[in-house]
C-alpha cells in the first residue's frame, strides 16, 4: 500500500492547523485556565522529550540493541524520582532569578558571560544535528509511505510552518514571566497524539499482525531468540552509560529545560511529574517490542527504525498509516519548536546582546522580540541546512546520542551549582572546554568523517577496542572524566570573586538569600531608579521595569526606605535577567543602580528580607537548618506575643521589629512602620521612642504620655543589640536597640480605685462619729431655734443667731472635710501647691471625729506658710491613715505630735505617738498590702500600703521607728519643688 | 493517607527509592533477570513498581513549596 504525497502533506497541514487552533484558543483564554493549568497538561508537555528518535528509532534501537532502548527512559525516570533533590532546587532558582535557560543558570552561578556564551554555542552545536534528525525523520517517513523521494520544497515548507508556529506561540512577548500557555497546550496535544498513535500501532501489531496476546506468546515460544535478542545486549552493551546519559538529558537538554522549568505554571504540576512523566514514558515504550516482533513476523524489508509505519502498510485500515505518520510528525515538530525556542532565547541573551546592545532610544522590548523571532528562523533553517549536510545513513539513535553526550558535559557545572559552593568560574570553563574537546574528538569528528566532510586519518574504533570500551562508553567516560577532573582541579587552585561567592551561596542555600543585601542603594527613591536605568535601557522601558518590580513587591512608588529600595534593586535585576540574561542584568544594575560604598549596614538591616525569604522557603529547609528555623520561629513568636510592647531598631534607628503588643498600644500596624526611621512615626510615638533611643537612661519609670487626649503611663526600658556579624570594635560603635514599653495605665486606674476604696472605708469607719458630731450642733441649733420663737430681746436673738451660724459653720466644716477626703479624684497625678498646715489640720479634724472618745491630744507644729507641691488629696490620705493608726495605738490621754519643717531639699513630716509600738517581727512587712494587726472589720490592711505607694509616687521616702511599749515615730520626707515654692511664696505675700 | 510535610523525610525516602531502582536496573540483580529466561515484559513490571512507589511518595508528601 502506498500513499499519495499530497494526502500526507494535506494531513500534515491539517494537523499543524489543529495545533495552531489549540494554541490560539488557549492563548485567547477561550479554554478555561483550570484546564490548561491542570498538572496533566504540563506532564504531557514534558513528552517533548520523546522525539522521532523515540517514536521511530526505538524499534530500530530495540532491533539492534534489545532492551538497551529502555535506558533512554530509565535514566529520565531516575532524574524525575530525584525531583525533590535535583530538579526542584533548579526550578526554585529559575523562578526566583528569572533564569530561562541552562546557559542563564550557569552564567548566573559562575557570574560569567563567557560561561553563557560557551554553553550556548555548545548547545547550538549539539542540537543542530538533533533538529536535522527530526527533519530527516519526517522526510524518511514520507519516503516509506509514498515510496518516492519528496521534493526539497516540502521539507522547506514544513520548516516554514514550524518557524511560523514557534514565532506566533513561543515568541509573542519577551518577558520571562509570561508563560506560553498556548504553546504548552499544543505541545501537550502533540504528546497525546504520539502516545495514542504508538499505542494504536502497538495494539494493531498485537491483535492484527498477531491474533492477540496468546498468539504473540506462542510466536515468542516458537522464536525464543526474539526474547533473547532483547535481553542479550543488556549484559554486554553500555547499559549503565546510556542510563547515565539519559539521566543527564532529562533536564539538561534545551527543550527539557525549557518545558520543565521555563514554562512551568505551578509547583503542583511539577511535583506530580515525578511519577506521572515516567508513567507516560513507560506507556510510550510498551508498544515497542510488539511492533518489533510484528515487523519481524511480517519480514518487512525496511530499516527497523520505520517498522512503526511499515507494519501499518500491511493489511491495515487506510487511516492507520496516516495516524502513525502524524504521530511521528508530531514528535518531530514538537522537538523542533521547543528546542528552537530555547536556543533562540539563549542565543539572544548570550550571543546577540553582548555582541550588539541596542541603542537606548529604541524600544528594547521590540528589539528583543524581533531579534528572537529572527533567531528562531535562523536556527530552524540551520537545522535544515545540517539535514542536507549529514550523512544520510546515520541512524536516528546515533545523532540523538551525540546530543546526549554533549549536554552531559554540563552536569559537572550543574552539580557544582547545586552542591559545591567552592566551585569556581575558571574551573567550570576549563572543565567544560576539556569535555567539549573530548566530545568533538570522540563523536563529532567521526560523524563528520563518516559524512565525508573531513578526513582525519584517526582510527577511533581501534582506540576504543584497545581501551576495552565501545564508542558511547568511551566518549562519555573520557569527556566527563576530563571535564570533571579539570573542573575540580582548577576550582581548587583558583579563587572566587565576591560576586561569584554571593551567587554560589544563592544557588547552594536552601533559601534564596543574597549577600547583595549588604549596603545601601545610592539612589534614594524610585524616580532616581528610573533615571539611572533609562540611560541604558531607555526611558519607557525603565519606567515599565520599575513599575513592574514595585508591583511584584507590593510597594508604593513613593518608597524611600533603604531596605525596601535594596529589595527593589534586586527585583529589577531579576526581572531584567528574564529579559537580558543574568550577566547583562547584573552589569546594568551594578553600573546604573550602584551601591553607596560609604553607607554602613548591619545584620539588623537585612532582618526583614531574611525573614521573608525564610517564610517563603520554610518547607524546603532540612536537617539542622530546619531545626534552626523552628527555633527561630519559636523565639520570634515569643517576641511577637510578648505582652510588652517591643520595638527594635538598627543603628540608624530604622525599625526592624514592632510586635503585636506595640501594634495594640500604638494602633499602628507593623507593616506601616517596619523599615522606617523612628522619628517618622506619628505623634506621640516618634518623639517618645526616638527621644528614648538617644537618651542615656536605660529605664524611664512611669512616663506619662497623652494618646488621643487621654493620659497613659509607661515604664520604658532599653538594651543595646550588638551585631554578631561585626567585629568587637564595630559592634560597639554601631549597635541596634531594643526598647520595651510596659503599659501601666490599667494598673494606674486600679490603684486609683483602690485608694478611693480605702478612703471610703475610712469614711465608713467615721460614719457613726460623724453622725454624732453633726448631731450635737443640730440639737443645739434646734434648741436655739425653739427659744427664738418666744424670744423678744433683740440682743438675745442676735446672740442666738450667731450661735446658730457658728454651729452651722461647724457642720459645714465637718462635711467639707469629709467631702474633700472622699471625692473619687482623678487617675494619676493631680499636682498642685497647697498649704501643708491646713491639710494636717483637716486630717486631724477628721481623725478627731472618729476618735473623740479617746481624748487623745494632738499637737501640730507646722509653719502656716509651709507649702508642698503634690497631690493634696493623696497627701491628706497619707495623713489620715497615719493619724488613724497612731490614734488606734494610743491610750486615752496620750499625745500625738505632728511636726513638719523643711530643710535644704525636702519637707519632713514626723508623727510621734506614745502608743504600744509595732512588734519587731511586723516592722518588715508593715507596708505589705492586706497586712493588719487589727481585728477583722476594723482595718482593711491597705492603709500603710497606700501610704507607701503615695509617698513613692511623690518621689519621697517613709521610715518607721518603733519601740514596742514606748511609741512609734513615722518620718516622711517629700522633695520640695523649689521653683514653685518660691513662686507660691511670692504670691502669698 | 496522612499528609507529611517534613522535607527531610521526603529526601530520605526519595534516596531509598533511588537505591531500589538502582538495585533493579543497575546491580548484579539486573544481570540475573537479564538472562532472558523470564517474561519479556519483566523490565516493564519493575519499571511500573518504581513508578507506583514514586506516586505513593508524591501523595504522601504533598510539598508544594519551593
Amino acid at each position: 500500500m502506498t500513499y499519495e504525497l499530497e494526502i500526507l502533506f494535506g494531513a500534515s497541514l491539517l494537523y499543524l492547523l489543529i495545533l495552531f487552533f489549540i494554541a490560539y484558543v488557549t492563548d485567547s483564554g477561550l479554554v478555561p485556565e483550570s484546564w490548561t493549568s491542570n498538572p496533566f497538561v504540563y506532564i504531557l508537555s514534558l513528552g517533548v522529550y520523546a522525539t522521532s528518535w523515540s517514536y521511530y528509532g526505538s524499534v530500530g534501537f530495540a532491533e539492534r540493541e534489545g532492551y538497551m532502548f529502555l535506558t533512554v527512559y530509565l535514566g529520565v525516570t531516575i532524574a524525575f524520582l530525584l525531583s525533590p533533590l535535583l530538579l526542584r532546587p533548579i526550578l526554585r532558582l529559575t523562578r526566583v532569578y528569572q533564569l530561562t535557560s541552562l546557559a542563564d543558570l550557569l552564567a548566573f552561578r559562575y557570574r560569567s558571560q563567557l560561561a553563557g556564551i560557551l554553553v550556548t554555542l555548545f548547545m547550538l552545536i549539539g542540537s543542530l544535528p538533533y533538529i536535522a534528525l527530526q527533519i530527516r525523520a519526517i522526510t524518511t517517513s514520507l519516503i516509506v509511505l509514498t515510496r518516492e523521494v519528496p521534493p526539497q520544497q516540502l521539507a522547506l515548507g514544513f520548516c516554514g510552518m514550524l518557524i511560523l508556529f514557534a514565532i506566533m506561540f513561543g515568541a509573542r512577548n519577551i518577558s520571562a514571566r509570561e508563560k506560553h500557555r498556548g504553546l504548552v497546550a499544543a505541545i501537550a496535544f502533540e504528546s497525546l497524539v504520539k502516545l495514542t498513535a504508538l499505542l494504536v500501532v502497538g495494539l494493531f501489531a498485537l491483535f492484527h499482525v498477531f491474533s492477540g496476546p496468546v498468539d504473540l506468546s506462542n510466536w515468542l515460544a516458537a522464536h525464543p531468540e526474539a526474547t533473547q535478542a532483547l535481553y542479550a545486549p543488556m549484559r554486554e552493551g553500555p547499559w549503565l552509560t546510556l542510563i547515565f546519559l539519559s539521566f543527564c538529558a532529562a533536564f539538561l537538554l534545551p527543550r527539557q529545560f525549557h518545558m520543565m522549568f521555563t514554562e512551568n505554571l505551578s509547583i503542583r504540576s511539577f511535583a506530580a511529574s515525578s511519577w506521572a512523566f515516567p508513567l507516560f514514558l513507560l506507556l510510550l515504550n510498551l508498544a515497542i517490542p510488539p511492533i518489533l516482533w510484528a515487523g519481524n513476523h511480517l519480514n518487512l524489508e525496511m530499516d527497523a527504525d520505520y517498522y512503526v509505519l511499515g507494519i501499518t502498510l500491511v493489511n491495515a485500515p487506510e487511516w492507520l498509516p496516516v495516524l502513525a505518520y502524524i504521530g511521528g510528525f508530531s514528535a518531530a515538530s514538537a522537538m523542533v519548536i521547543v528546542t528552537t525556542l530555547a536556543l533562540s532565547s539563549m542565543c539572544m541573551t548570550h550571543l546577540l546582546l553582548p555582541a550588539s546592545y541596542p541603542d537606548p532610544l529604541l524600544n528594547i522590548y521590540l528589539w528583543l522580540l524581533w531579534g528572537r523571532r529572527l533567531l528562531i528562523a535562523i536556527i530552524i533553517m540551520a537545522g535544515f541546512g545540517f539535514y542536507h549536510l549529514i550523512e544520510q545513513n546515520q541512524g536516528l539513535v546515533q545523532l540523538g546520542l551525540i546530543s546526549f553526550v554533549a549536554v552531559a558535559q554540563f552536569l559537572p557545572g550543574v552539580i557544582g551549582l547545586l552542591y559545591w559552593p567552592q566551585a569556581t568560574r575558571q574551573g567550570f570553563l576549563v572543565g567544560l572546554l576539556g569535555g567539549i574537546a573530548v566530545w568533538g574528538f570522540a563523536l563529532l569528528l567521526p560523524l563528520l568523517e563518516r559524512s565525508g566532510f573531513i578526513y582525519t586519518g584517526l582510527s577511533l574504533p581501534s582506540l576504543h577496542h584497545s581501551l576495552g570500551m565501545e564508542q558511547w562508553r568511551f566518549a562519555t567516560f573520557w569527556s566527563l572524566a576530563c571535564n570533571g577532573l579539570l573542573f575540580v582541579g582548577v576550582s581548587l587552585i583558583t579563587r572566587q570573586s565576591s560576586e561569584e561567592r554571593d551567587a554560589a551561596r544563592a544557588c547552594y542555600s536552601d533559601v534564596s538569600l543574597l549577600s547583595a543585601l549588604k549596603g545601601v542603594v545610592a539612589a534614594g527613591n524610585t524616580r532616581q531608579f528610573t533615571q539611572g536605568l533609562a540611560e541604558i535601557i531607555g526611558q519607557d522601558t525603565a519606567e515599565q521595569e520599575v513599575k513592574q518590580a514595585l508591583e511584584d513587591l507590593g510597594m508604593e512608588a513613593d518608597e524611600i526606605r533603604p531596605g525596601e529600595l535594596r529589595r527593589l534593586r534586586e527585583q529589577i535585576e531579576r526581572n531584567l535577567s528574564g529579559l537580558l540574561g543574568p550577566q547583562m542584568a547584573h552589569i546594568i544594575i551594578n553600573r546604573q543602580l550602584a551601591m553607596d560604598s560609604e553607607a554602613k549596614t548591619a545584620l539588623a538591616d537585612s532582618i526583614r528580607y531574611i525573614e521573608e525569604q525564610l517564610e517563603s522557603s520554610r518547607t524546603e529547609l532540612k536537617g539542622l537548618n530546619a531545626d534552626m528555623d523552628t527555633l527561630r520561629r519559636f523565639h520570634r513568636q515569643i517576641l511577637l506575643d510578648l505582652p510588652l510592647g517591643v520595638c527594635a531598631v538598627t543603628p540608624d534607628h530604622q525599625i526592624v521589629v514592632w510586635n503585636l503588643a506595640m501594634e495594640v498600644l500604638s494602633g499602628i500596624p507593623s507593616r506601616h512602620v517596619v523599615g522606617y526611621q523612628l522619628n517618622t512615626l506619628p505623634a506621640p510615638w516618634g518623639n517618645l521612642l526616638a527621644g528614648f533611643a538617644v537618651t542615656q537612661d536605660r529605664h524611664i519609670p512611669h512616663m506619662e504620655v497623652t494618646i488621643e487626649n487621654r493620659p497613659h503611663w509607661f515604664n520604658l526600658h532599653k538594651a543595646t543589640i550588638p551585631d554578631p556579624q561585626l567585629g568587637a570594635r564595630d559592634s560597639k560603635s554601631r549597635t541596634g536597640l531594643v526598647m520595651l514599653l510596659e503599659d501601666l495605665t490599667d494598673l494606674e486606674t486600679l490603684e486609683a480605685e483602690l485608694a478611693h476604696s480605702d478612703r471610703l472605708a475610712s469614711i465608713g469607719r467615721l460614719a457613726a462619729s460623724v453622725a454624732h458630731e453633726i448631731g450635737n450642733p443640730v440639737t443645739g441649733i434646734a434648741s436655739l431655734a425653739q427659744n427664738l420663737r418666744d424670744e423678744k430681746e433683740p440682743e438675745i436673738i442676735e446672740e442666738s443667731i450667731a450661735s446658730i451660724l457658728h454651729q452651722t459653720k461647724r457642720i459645714s466644716s465637718i462635711i467639707g472635710s469629709l467631702m474633700n477626703f472622699s471625692r473619687s479624684g482623678s487617675i494619676g497625678r493631680d499636682y498642685q501647691t497647697f498649704r501643708l498646715k491646713q491639710t494636717i489640720d483637716d486630717a486631724v479634724n477628721l481623725v478627731k471625729l472618729a476618735r473623740s472618745g479617746k481624748q487623745v491630744e494632738y499637737n501640730v507644729s507646722c509653719r502656716k506658710k509651709l507649702r508642698l507641691v503634690g497631690d493634696r488629696q493623696r497627701i491628706s490620705q497619707v495623713l489620715v491613715n497615719l493619724l488613724t493608726n497612731a490614734c488606734d495605738a494610743s491610750k486615752p490621754g496620750d499625745r500625738i505630735e505632728i511636726i513638719a519643717f523643711q530643710d535644704e531639699e525636702y519637707i519632713q513630716l514626723e508623727l510621734m505617738d506614745q502608743g504600744q509600738g509595732i512588734p519587731e517581727q511586723d516592722q518588715d512587712v508593715i507596708f505589705e498590702p492586706f497586712f493588719t494587726t487589727k481585728k477583722p472589720g476594723e482595718g482593711t490592711g491597705l492603709g500603710l500600703s497606700m501610704v507607701h505607694k503615695i509617698i513613692q509616687e511623690h518621689q519621697g521616702r517613709i521610715k518607721i521607728d518603733s519601740v514596742p511599749g514606748t511609741g512609734t515615730r513615722v518620718v516622711v520626707r517629700l522633695p520640695q519643688h523649689r521653683d514653685q515654692q518660691i513662686h507660691e511664696t511670692d504670691i502669698d505675700h | 493517607m496522612p499528609k507529611m510535610t517534613d522535607p527531610g523525610r521526603q529526601y530520605e525516602q526519595t534516596i531509598l527509592l533511588l537505591l531500589f531502582m538502582l538495585f533493579l536496573f543497575a546491580s548484579p540483580f539486573t544481570s540475573w533477570w537479564a538472562t532472558g529466561q523470564y517474561a519479556w515484559f519483566l523490565p516493564y513490571i519493575f519499571w511500573l513498581m518504581v513508578i507506583l512507589i514514586a506516586a505513593w511518595l508524591h501523595f504522601r508528601f504533598r510539598n508544594h513549596d519551593l
